[in-house]
């Protein structure tokens, strides 16, 4: 494949980049994407999920890491340049079963770093990524996207005892694992290049913070969507919701919005084993002391209560407890990952001290929870994927 | 106490003494069991059995549920067999324990007679020593004691079917003609059904009068391919015609209260018993369609079970069983399927 050298400048230094292709083409190629996308929805996805994808296709979200990394596009002048930055070499990267976007977001993502990329799926439910990059090869125009799609990605489905994630580990400069601590400590283990780099994105948990001041329809809107997607199963998603500052009757109110506004956000019939589920769940939760409810059709449980009482656990109940700021930052997991806030007026200094003190990896409106990107559970893994080569001319 | 019990198990029902006894025994769990008074704090009595309070089958998975009264003397815990990992516990006391096993004895007396006979159970008698503690097999096992002449174990070990003590059924069938067999469904076709019986056995076991009980369960045994028809057969080959397998449906949270399959296919409902069809969704009661199946006892103390929402389903079968028992019957039709779980965490 051929090499372009590009150049960027950051904070007045000029980085030059050589990838297999100039990144603004293959970032205009997905974008170009989009205007099928619109009228296109593969079966396989949910209209909520393609509605993502084609959001994440927009420029401006393609251009962050690239711009985060690099810079802005520049000329070249010799005297500032200070970096030459180039793709590390192959990337094997591990999906998970049943995270349905994230095999598609990865793969543009990784896409634009000019690395080869060999793609695990998993074994097991729907393999979305499949999918996508089969319709984006059917229907982008002939060039350097497609080229590189092409020539440069691999992507294979096999369970976790075939041997070639042995010689995925092996041959890979850089290797991503998305899955549990136990398949994280198991790829780690497997023979890999020395100087290789791993980078692991294991079981977390999220919790929402927010003010009851800022509680107004479209934050419950918002919290009750940003819930309902993947309940308590999302490691973005949020496990509870924790009122700073508020009381009792705080958890109690809002749980009774949430209750009141569900059935006009969700439609959809749950299954008969979720809405099974969740009569057992707000039973458990009520003989512990919640004030729990079940929202119309038993679509969920969501329950008021203290965060110092006995949790009950079922994919879709969220519970809502109230807490000082230290507080809410003591209780929060060691796995935390992303604190989805909705603040009026927040503290901004005392809430950055204290994230500081906690292991928080996102700090991010409510509504963006879900939001994946180039940098995730405190990597910057997007520029991992380049070497850096100090120049001084 | 519950006066149905002692009336015939399948005679003329007797709905409002049903009601004012589950009425009774909810007030009793209401007091009793601060946990159930909380998952219903505004109950009151009600006018209709689908008014009656439930607790989910789930729930006993995750509490250890108690009802506490002067008169109620705890005992052991008996738990389920579960497939995801975790089991149910139930707390037993003994002023219950007397009417289930009433109850059970009644019921198993309506399929299989109430003539004394030695019972075979292929389990192993190291399940009945676990002290504090019994599985929901051993229960059913136990549960044909009172229709026993003797009780013989016939498996080492309860999880292995080839541990069979050849020489000991071999002695049961050299003296008797007419013998009781339980197991477990799918222990009971790899150690009998599958029929590797060594000749011995094979010679002795022609022509006998056996009455088959089992309970458990078909998924095993459907992804093997035994369908019921073929299960039956295989049990029956070479037995006098005289013989039987009845195939009982319960569970360790209605302790006492069994279902087996009639000859007409229906599973009949104990007098001091109820079965009501709810929709998951509105949880309203339905009549004559699929549902979610409510199981209701009126001889249950010592904890809340007395009164459970399943995760089966399946629904009422109108008008007279040809089979002659009476009162109420239903349709079992599997279980709630599971959903495909859409997220990264471990939920």
């Amino acid at each position: 494949m051929s090499e372009y050298l590009q150049f960027f400048q950051l904070n007045g230094q000029v980085t030059a980049v050589v990838l297999p292709f100039e990144v603004e083409r293959v970032i205009q190629d997905w974008y170009s994407l989009r205007k099928v996308m619109i009228k296109d929805v593969p079966a396989e996805f949910t209209r909520d999920e393609w509605a993502y994808l084609i959001s994440f296709l927009d420029t401006e979200n393609l251009y962050e890491p690239i711009k985060r990394t690099f810079g802005d596009m520049a000329t070249f002048t010799s005297n500032s340049i200070g970096f030459l930055l180039k793709p590390r070499g192959n990337i094997a990267l591990w999906l998970p079963g049943n995270v349905s976007l994230l095999g598609p977001l990865m793969m543009i993502l990784l896409s634009l770093s000019g690395n080869p990329i060999r793609m695990k799926a998993s074994s097991q439910g729907e393999n979305l990524t499949s999918v996508f990059l089969n319709f984006a090869l059917r229907n982008l125009h002939d060039g350097m996207l497609k080229t590189f799609l092409e020539s440069s990605v691999i992507l294979e489905s096999f369970d976790r005892t075939d041997p070639r994630n042995q010689e995925m580990a092996a041959t890979a400069d850089i290797r991503i694992v998305f899955g549990s601590n136990q398949t994280a400590i198991a790829i780690d283990s497997m023979t890999h290049p020395i100087g290789s780099v791993g980078i692991y994105f294991i079981d977390k948990q999220s919790e929402a913070w927010v003010e009851k001041e800022a509680l107004d329809d479209q934050a419950i809107e918002s919290l009750i969507k940003i819930f309902a997607i993947y309940g308590q199963a999302g490691c973005t998603s949020p496990r509870k919701v924790v009122i700073i500052g508020g009381n009792k009757i705080d958890t109690v109110e809002l749980k009774d919005k949430i209750v009141r506004v569900w059935p006009r956000i969700i439609t959809r019939i749950p299954s008969q084993y979720i809405a099974s589920s969740n009569i057992m769940a707000c039973q458990w939760a009520s003989a512990l002391g919640w004030e729990a409810e079940l929202t119309e059709m038993n679509g969920a449980v969501i329950a008021a209560g203290s965060n110092k009482m006995q949790i009950f656990t079922s994919l879709m109940s969220l519970p809502i407890v109230w807490a000082n700021l230290e507080e809410a930052a003591n209780s929060l997991p060691g796995n935390i990952q992303t604190i989805g806030h909705t603040f009026k007026n927040p503290e901004i200094t005392s809430v950055l001290t204290t994230l500081a003190g906690t292991k928080t990896k996102r700090f991010v409106p409510v509504s963006l929870m879900h939001h994946f990107g180039h940098v995730w559970d405190g990597y910057a893994f997007w520029r991992q994927l380049f070497e850096e080569v100090e120049v001084r001319l | 106490m519950s006066q149905l019990i002692s009336r015939s198990v399948y005679g003329e029902r007797d709905d409002a003494l049903f009601l004012e006894e589950m009425n009774d025994i909810t007030l009793h769990h209401i007091e009793g069991c601060k946990e159930f008074a909380r998952m219903w704090p505004n109950w009151q009595r009600a006018d209709k059995i689908e008014d009656l309070p439930f607790v989910h089958v789930g729930v006993f998975k995750h509490l250890e549920l108690k009802t506490e009264s002067g008169d109620i003397k705890h005992k052991r815990v008996a738990h389920s067999s579960s497939t995801s990992g975790i089991s149910s516990q139930i707390v037993l006391d003994e002023q219950s324990s007397k009417l289930q096993s009433e109850s059970t004895t009644k019921i198993l007396a309506s399929f299989v007679g109430e003539k004394k006979r030695p019972l075979l159970i292929l389990d192993s008698v190291k399940s009945l020593r676990r002290r504090g503690e019994f599985s929901a097999r051993v229960a059913a096992a136990m549960a044909l004691r009172p229709l026993s002449s003797d009780i013989q174990f016939l498996l080492e070990d309860s999880e292995d079917p080839e541990s069979m003590k050849w020489d000991r059924l071999a002695e049961m069938l050299s003296n008797h003609d007419e013998l009781l067999v339980y197991g477990f469904s799918w222990i009971l076709w790899l150690a009998w059904g599958k029929k590797i019986f060594p000749d011995e056995v094979k010679s002795i076991l022609r022509g006998k009068k056996i009455h088959f009980v089992h309970s458990g369960g078909w998924k095993k045994l459907e992804s093997i391919k035994v369908s019921r028809e073929k299960f039956d057969s295989a049990l029956l080959d070479d037995l006098d015609y005289t013989s039987k397998v009845v195939d009982f449906y319960g569970l360790v949270e209605q302790l006492g209260i069994i279902y087996p399959l009639c000859e007409d296919g229906a599973r009949h409902v104990p007098i001091w018993a109820d079965v009501i069809v709810r929709d998951t969704y509105t949880l309203e009661s339905l009549e004559g369609k699929i549902g979610q199946l409510q199981l209701l006892n009126s001889i249950t103390y010592g904890a809340p079970y007395h009164s459970v929402l399943t995760e089966d389903i399946g629904r009422i079968l109108p008008g007279e069983c040809p089979c002659g028992r009476s009162g109420r019957c239903f349709e079992l039709l599997g279980r709630i399927p599971k959903s495909e779980i859409r997220g990264c965490a471990n939920v």
